[in-house]
């Protein structure tokens, strides 16, 4: 392994622990009463994308890797389906947060 | 004994014995597990009604991580001594989760202790002597 490939191994880990570190402090904040099922499990597969990202270089077959993280993306898409059922969510607007004080 | 190496060049060799081919084979189970209880374990972070700081939040997430390396695979091949089609292969995956996934281990090992309870009082209640 070449010295260029090494340090793309530990940048992109940096950036998946960075990731999971946003995911994992919007979690915190969550709970079972409040939060949409479908939220958490979003995050739950985002932290699982990363985590699989900071380790594809132990797949002897990157394909499979592959296949599993564009997976992972889809199913934060598919399960964010509903809100988008009947157009744009409010959150997506433009003075969305202005207009609820943030 | 030479001139000693600059920090960057230490790291970096250590990372290449880590990436290596040779220990990746080994690694690979584990990382799956790691991924697997990352997944489950923030599910049950989410879940929870407590408004966690990042440090809580993290311990939390490790714990469940730790447990899950050191115990899916042992519950895998107990699994399979008792149900012989168990491969480790196929259920190491969903027991990662699942261990990753549990918020209440006191009610979890108070199961597990009220299990091993009746199983030894039905063994020494049924013994002829």
């Amino acid at each position: 392994m070449t010295h260029s490939e090494i340090m793309l191994i530990a940048f992109n880990a940096a950036l998946c622990l960075a990731g999971a570190a946003i995911c994992v402090c919007r979690m915190a904040h969550m709970s079972e009463r409040f939060t949409k099922p479908a939220i958490r499990v979003q995050y739950a597969l985002w932290v699982a994308f990363f985590a699989l990202s900071a380790i594809t270089w132990t797949f002897d077959d990157l394909t499979a890797a592959q296949v599993i993280l564009t997976a992972l993306a889809l199913g934060h898409l598919l399960l964010g389906v509903q809100a988008w059922r009947f157009g744009a969510p409010s959150y997506t607007l433009r003075g969305h947060y202005e207009a609820m004080g943030d | 004994m030479g001139d000693p190496q600059d920090i960057v060049s230490v790291l970096i060799a250590i990372i290449a014995i880590i990436v290596s081919k040779e220990v990746a084979y080994l690694l690979g189970p584990y990382a799956a597990i790691v991924v697997l209880a990352c997944a489950g374990a923030s599910l049950a972070l989410s879940g929870t009604e407590d408004d966690l700081n990042y440090g809580r939040a993290i311990v939390y997430i490790g714990v469940r991580v730790l447990l899950a390396i050191v115990l899916t695979v042992a519950i895998a091949e107990l699994m399979e001594g008792v149900i012989p089609w168990a491969k480790p292969r196929y259920t190491l995956v969903p027991l990662a989760f699942a261990i990753g996934w549990i918020k209440d281990y006191g009610g979890v090992m108070g199961w597990i202790g009220g299990v091993i309870n009746k199983a030894v009082n039905r063994r020494v209640g049924g013994d002829p002597q």
